[in-house]
């Protein structure tokens, strides 16, 4: 793109700029509102999504957390190590959002978690999140965070490898609110011929209004715009293309900001995401910088009221209110409760109910999910696995008899006996979504020793002769499990939920009873059956419930408080390993700002699907002149709320949450270096300090250390990728064939190879089995033959050098 | 009117490559970059930021050049601090035969300025790291150092926001002496404290003071500040913000001889200065600039002399090939010649290469500008040059090697080309105590680093100061033996020269020397050492009483070695500090092999797979401080000793 500059102005206006300490940039939709002058002949929504919006007109997220999530594409590329990286990235937003500062922390709910490095890999100590811990805890100045926490790998950079992790940890921050401050530090508000000009030409006669959209918002600095980022001081060009068909592009003129001092600091922020405003090769990110936490915070922050609707709106978000005056009783004291047959399962609303949790698992242990839900409705499987195993019946008998040789007038004995009868069984380990055991109780604790009745007769010692005998014995069992269980209600039909989660709405208010079987009297010779009993703690107590009035939709716009903090949690999502998404419940307030006076609103909102979602795909599909090699990743554009701008105001809005999938592009290009990577220079590529190659030859991971770089997927290799730096195939790329016509004329094509070490051997494996009537002589490198069937074929090409390097290298060819 | 001037009438250059591009500290894990150099007539020290020193981040390393600039023995450590990163370092060789270095420490983004001395026997005068800033605050980077000619150091660096709230950058410098203490206190060089100032170089004068040159920005023309004002811009405006190079004298003290000038002429962005002075007290300053005229040549080398008393010439170009980057020149003087090298991106065909140029004091060049890495293929960059004050210049940058290793340094040496050959430095010599069927076998091992980069036939050995070699030989070592006429307590002195296969023939090193044991054996330990230690030796009459010593395979304190293990490593029996102690440890960065060191001393660190072969794990290493550690690989499975070499 930057190589179709067409005419470049120098520009700038003479006023008083003071050192300033901050700098981030705020997005929102190209064009909108009083933003109308964002049009894409000055540059806005052309490969941007988003634009610069001024000060006090940014998008914020309101609501704190936030779920992502990796399916099965993602997985089967990048496998548990690519999902680390993902860990990792959000793991550095949890730590500078929850006030930890530089530390990285990955979160299993919203008040826990463990810190880990930045790899991603936890390092020893868990923390525990409050609703203090947020942005507000940084310092003024944040001395706290660095102004650079860029690095290179420069073994990563010279295989070109871009970083999954440091990739996540941009694209998630231009998507929570940030846009990259490098890019609109200065850019164009509007474009004119001199209206003094008689017949104006261009460039020479056009007139450039320029406008900054960094802020610096540091208290001991009033004027919001700022020129520095991260310390570094940015300038800027204009490109202007007059308009003209032949730029290739669609706008007229656009500004470029550039690093005034070249060899500065440059493109520090990880809003910014590099000099290509994507990360190059080899480099990485340690951490936020300072300026990218200074956004986040101006965002964020609790002192930051802006006029706003809240999110999410619709079917997904209540608005709760309690009404602690009139508790009611649950489970027994509404009419609409209902028993389950034998499985002492108590529902309400065909949505959740609570029973007995020994027999809740042991009915869940041998039936299967359909079984499940019809006997306990309102259960959510998240995912099963199913075993059999030889099960045994048992029968018992028992009878009293008197042993042989025993003295006279000895009381009866009862005798049981067993009878076992073995049978195959399945057996089903269910994870459950919205099940909890109420562990809230002392003598309800699961995996309690349970108690199994039986009785032994005698009379008691010292009774007159002939008492009878009494029941005195009983036997324990252990490792079972006690206690009640609870089904949340999964809000798939839009029920007013209950709040179940706090302790301080659940009340046990009857002490434990347990049964007692009854024994009778008995005689020598009389018959008796008995029956053997599991008592567990279930029992007949209350939980107080207060009634709940909730309320879908959108609160109506007000003046609200920053959240604070956005935390991040990892759910897991994938279909084709028997996972599902957990429906999430979270329960946050809001401070409004009425009469001058805050008023705390509170929330629930349900997740049903991540948040951010990873997957990968075939991205390579060229898309020139912005991508000629197709995308390296794809990321959403932010879900802006408009609905409260008021005015002819460009902001503030929202960002809505939800519907945020990333898709890495799993055929990163090979072909990339095969054109050697000569990359020829122009003005633009402006920090060659830490240049770094604009392109990817593969995904990867790596960091500080002297480990090498992982490369994604498993089957590509970091040695390949350095020997096609040693070693260049040419060509590149390779010209279409005609169904039914010698290739190329007849003559093919021949492969020719520089660097390393000759000879070399050449060979394309499974070549003829994937292009049909094709060949490849090994002796000469030359791929020839009659194509037999038109299509867009892939095949692999590989060398191999006298000192055993070998390059793999993945082809094209398209048949007519 | 800007005055820019490209070199029409260059000079004949007279200084020749020599020999071919070599890697000057050999192949290593992890990536070696930023490399610096400094060397004298006797050799030198090369030095480098990489993963693989100090388990945690960038940690920096070095290795001792030889006379001839070969690399000789292994790394070593040169930071003490492990933790964070320490990056930029930078080494100038002290005038008493030792050297001093700096680099930036600790946290990225909090990081401080560092020093450490070496003695003139290469061991480090201090234990830790010595904390250069007084200012603490905030953060201090890119430091640089000279030596002046009275022997201190003036180490000058960034400091954020310590000249004020909100000065940002600013150039601050400090003396020290060569024994490493503080002389005076940490200085203001810049006095424009507004924005940023950064980046310094620093270079001693011929006077005895020194010169200070650093980017300024904003000083001469400020920013736009166009938030939403109405202010419309055209062809004709250029108001960009200044991005200048300044620079100030300073006398040996530290005190300022007059006030900070301008010392490039338009208004194209500077950045990197670099400087060096002549010997007639002239200097030269070299920086990248950006070419706002034509955007196609982007970033190009530019220079402008300066007589003693900074009266500039002309700006002149020192990059011919102006289309595309050449940038961070890096500068080094020899007499009234420099040499100025930089990193060029496109130019030799492969991504970076580095190329040269020589100049004269009065700003003319010599020769055109050249390609100094041989090898094209992929990155080559990030040069350094140093100069031995009397015939050659090097060049020292990393270059891609391939997989798995990466990045190495490599050098390539510039002569004079009326110069004769430079001499090795002497030989190492030592006395194995040999047993063959319990007698002694007298033995004086002569060995010497392989020349690097240079073309040799072979290596001739001479002893005793004789005029004719005693022995000619194509490895890097000779072993003398009672078949040359070596008998026991007997010494001898040795020296080496080379023959290159051009014919050419070296000067004579200088000479080391060994002596041999007596021969009295104590269980496989000479008498000498034991006496030493445990006494009975008596003088008089030069009989030994060995009623009082332990037996070899005694340990000398329970559970530690025994007296033939600590002969072995070469510690005292009596101070269990000197003990010989490894250590193996697990970090990030892979495994590493630790172990206490005697400074002065050379180890071997060896590896086995069965305790019965031992193999050489990279060179021998000289332990400069009291310990040093290795990368052992990233495998948590590993045998490894470390054997006493000296």
């Amino acid at each position: 793109m930057r190589k179709l500059i067409k005419n470049f102005l120098w520009a700038g206006a003479l006023l008083l700029t003071l050192p300033s300490a901050w700098g981030f940039a705020l997005e929102g939709p190209p064009g909108n509102g009083g933003d109308s002058w964002q049009t894409i002949t000055l540059g806005y929504g052309w490969d941007d999504s988003v634009a610069p919006k001024d000060f006090q007109e940014g998008y914020r997220p309101v609501v704190p957390v936030l779920y992502y999530a990796s399916d099965a594409t993602f997985l089967n590329n990048f496998g548990a190590g690519g999902l680390t990286n993902i860990d990792a990235a959000f793991a550095i937003l949890n730590g500078a959002m929850c006030g930890q500062t530089n530390s990285s922390v990955i979160l299993s709910s919203p008040t826990n978690g463990v810190y880990v490095n930045a790899s991603g890999i936890p390092i020893g100590g868990s923390v525990t999140l409050g609703a203090a811990n947020s942005l507000d805890n940084y310092s003024a100045n944040l001395a706290e965070f660095s102004q650079a926490s860029q690095q290179i790998n420069y073994t990563a950079q010279a295989a070109g490898l871009l970083d999954i992790k440091s990739t996540v940890l941009h694209t998630v921050l231009l998507d929570i609110g940030l846009a990259d401050p490098d890019r609109y530090v200065w850019t164009l508000h509007n474009r004119l011929s001199d209206p003094k000009v008689k017949n104006p030409k261009c460039p020479q006669n056009e007139q450039y209004l320029v406008v900054q959209r960094n802020f610096d918002v540091n208290p001991l600095q009033n004027y919001p715009y700022s020129p520095y980022i991260n310390g570094t001081l940015y300038t800027f060009l204009i490109e202007e293309t007059c308009g003209s068909a032949n730029s290739g592009v669609p706008w007229s003129a656009m500004t470029f900001p550039y690093p005034a001092d070249p060899f500065a600091s440059s493109y520090t922020a990880v809003a910014s995401g590099g000099l290509a405003t994507e990360l190059n090769s080899g480099e990485f990110y340690l951490g936020l910088t300072r300026d990218d936490v200074a956004g986040l915070k101006y965002l964020l922050s609790s002192n930051t009221i802006n006029w706003e609707a809240t999110a999410p709106s619709g079917g997904q978000l209540f608005t709760i209110s309690t009404n602690l005056t009139a508790p009611q009783l649950f489970p027994n004291s509404s009419g609409n409760i209902n028993v389950v047959g034998s499985a002492g399962y108590y529902y309400y609303d065909g949505t959740y109910g609570y029973g007995d949790l020994m027999a809740f698992l042991a009915f869940a242990r041998t039936n299967n999910q359909a079984a499940l839900q019809a006997a306990y409705p309102g259960v959510v499987v998240s995912s099963v696995a199913i075993t059999w195993v030889n099960a045994t019946n048992v029968t018992y008998t028992s009878y009293y008899t008197n042993y042989i040789g025993s003295p006279y007038s000895s009381p009866p004995v009862l005798v049981v006996v067993p009878t076992y009868q073995v049978y195959p069984q399945f057996i089903y380990n269910y994870t459950f979504a919205n099940v909890f055991t109420n562990l809230l109780q002392n003598h309800l604790v699961a995996n309690a020793p349970a108690t199994l009745q039986t009785s032994s007769f005698s009379a008691p010692i010292g009774s007159p002769y002939g008492s009878p005998a009494i029941a005195n014995t009983i036997v324990k069992i252990t490792n079972s499990v006690a206690g009640d269980f609870f089904v949340l209600p999964p809000f798939y039909t839009g029920a007013c939920p209950l709040d179940f989660t706090s302790s301080a709405y659940i009340n046990n208010v009857l002490a434990i009873t347990n049964y007692l079987n009854s024994a009778s009297t008995t005689k020598v010779g009389v018959s008796y059956s008995n029956t053997v009993s599991l008592v567990t703690y279930f029992t007949n107590y209350y939980h107080v419930v207060y009634p709940v009035t909730c309320a879908t939709g959108t609160a109506a716009p007000g003046l609200r408080r920053g959240i604070g903090k956005v935390q991040f949690i990892r759910a897991n999502y994938d279909s084709l390993l028997g996972q599902y998404f957990q429906p999430q419940t979270n329960n946050y307030s809001m401070v409004t700002i009425t009469n001058g006076q805050p008023v705390t609103e509170y929330y629930q909102r349900v997740v049903e699907h991540p948040d951010f979602l990873f997957s990968a795909e075939d991205l390579t599909v060229p898309n020139p002149p912005n991508y000629p090699y197709g995308k390296t990743y794809t990321y959403p554009v932010p879900r802006f709320d408009q609905s409260a701008i008021q005015g002819n105001l460009a902001g503030p809005g929202t960002i809505l949450p939800g519907g945020m999938q990333f898709t890495f592009n799993k055929n990163l290009g090979y072909l990339y270096l095969t054109g050697g990577l000569n990359i020829t220079n122009q003005f633009l590529q402006a920090n060659p300090t830490n240049f770094a190659g604009f392109y990817g030859a593969a995904w990867g991971s790596f960091d500080d250390s002297t480990n090498l770089p992982v490369v994604y997927p498993s089957s590509a290799s970091l040695a390949s990728l350095m020997n096609q730096v040693v070693i260049q195939v040419t060509p590149a790329s390779i010209p279409d064939g005609t169904n039914g016509v010698a290739y190329n004329g007849g003559s093919g094509v021949t492969f020719t190879a520089t660097g390393g070490q000759p000879p070399y051997t050449w060979a394309a494996p499974n070549l003829s089995a994937l292009v049909p009537g094709m060949n490849f002589n090994g002796v000469t490198a030359t791929l020839a033959g009659t194509p037999t069937a038109a299509g867009i074929y892939n095949f692999s090409l590989q060398l191999t050098d006298s000192a055993n390097r070998v390059v793999s290298l993945n082809y094209l060819i398209t048949i007519h | 009117m800007l005055a820019f001037s490209f070199s029409a009438f260059a000079q004949t250059n007279y200084y020749n490559i020599n020999g071919t591009e070599y890697a000057v500290v050999g192949s290593l894990p992890g990536d070696q970059m930023f490399p610096d150099v400094a060397i004298a007539t006797n050799g030198g020290l090369v030095v480098w930021q990489d993963n693989l020193t100090d388990g945690d981040n960038w940690g920096i390393s070095a290795r001792r050049l030889d006379s001839t600039l070969s690399g000789t023995l292994g790394t070593f450590r040169v930071n003490a601090t492990g933790a964070g990163s320490q990056q930029n370092p930078r080494v100038k060789m002290l005038k008493n035969g030792g050297a001093a270095f700096v680099w930036q420490g600790g946290k990225l983004g909090f990081q401080h300025i560092f020093a450490r001395f070496l003695t003139p026997t290469n061991t480090f005068l201090t234990t830790n790291d010595i904390l250069v800033n007084t200012f603490t605050n905030n953060y201090q980077i890119t430091p640089a150092l000279t030596v002046l000619n009275n022997s201190n150091v003036v180490v000058v660096w960034s400091s954020y926001n310590q000249a004020r709230t909100n000065s940002m950058l600013d150039i601050y410098g400090q003396i020290y002496s060569p024994a490493g203490q503080k002389v005076g206190t940490n200085f203001l060089v810049n006095q424009f404290t507004n924005f940023n100032q950064r980046t310094p170089a620093v270079a001693a004068l011929s006077g005895g003071g020194f010169v200070v040159a650093w980017v300024s920005e904003q000083q001469r023309q400020l920013a736009a500040t166009a938030g939403t004002n109405s202010t419309y811009v055209s062809s004709a405006t250029s108001l960009n913000p200044s991005v200048d190079i300044y620079a100030r004298l300073f006398n040996a003290a530290g005190t300022a001889s007059g006030n900070e000038f301008l010392v490039n002429l338009d208004n194209n962005p500077c950045a990197n200065p670099a400087v060096a002075a002549a010997t007639d007290g002239s200097f030269l300053i070299t920086w990248t600039v950006r070419d706002m005229t034509n955007v196609n040549n982007s970033l190009d080398i530019r220079g402008r002399t300066f007589t003693s008393g900074a009266v500039g010439g002309s700006v002149f170009y020192l990059n011919s090939h102006l289309y595309g980057d050449q940038y961070v020149p890096r500068i080094s003087s020899l007499g009234l010649d420099y040499l100025v090298t930089w990193t060029s991106l496109g130019q030799d065909g492969s991504r970076e290469g580095v190329y040269g140029q020589f100049v004269h004091s009065d700003g003319s060049l010599t020769g055109s500008e050249f390609l100094v890495n041989k090898t094209t293929v992929g990155q080559q960059m990030q040069p350094t040059v140093a100069a031995d004050g009397a015939n050659q210049f090097l060049v020292v940058w990393t270059s891609f090697t391939g997989y798995p290793n990466t990045f190495d340094l490599f050098a390539q040496r510039y002569l004079n080309a009326a110069a004769i050959l430079q001499p090795m430095s002497a030989p190492y010599v030592r006395a194995p105590f040999v047993l063959i069927t319990n007698k002694y076998q007298p033995q004086l091992v002569v060995s010497w680093p392989p020349l690097l980069g240079l073309s040799v036939s072979n290596y001739e050995v001479y002893v005793d100061g004789a005029l004719t070699n005693i022995a000619t030989v194509v490895s890097n070592q000779w072993t003398m033996t009672a078949a040359n006429g070596l008998t026991t307590n007997s010494t001898h002195s040795f020296q080496v020269d080379y023959v290159t296969t051009t014919g050419h023939r070296s000067p004579i090193s200088p000479s080391a020397s060994g002596t041999t044991w007596s021969g009295l054996n104590w269980y496989g330990i000479p008498y000498e050492w034991m006496a030493a230690y445990f006494g009975g030796y008596n003088s008089s009459n030069g009989h030994y009483t060995t009623t009082f010593w332990p037996l070899p395979g005694a340990q000398v304190a329970a559970g530690g070695p025994t007296v033939t293990q600590i002969f072995l490593s070469g510690g005292n029996p009596l101070d269990s500090s000197t003990w010989l102690q490894t250590a193996l440890a697990q970090t990030a960065q892979g495994m590493f092999l630790g172990w206490n060191t005697q400074p002065g001393a050379t180890y071997q660190v060896q590896v086995t797979t069965n305790f019965t072969a031992w193999s050489n794990l990279g060179s021998p290493r000289f332990a400069a401080g009291n310990t040093d550690s290795m990368y052992v690989g990233g495998s948590s499975v590993g045998y490894y000793r470390v054997l006493l070499l000296r």
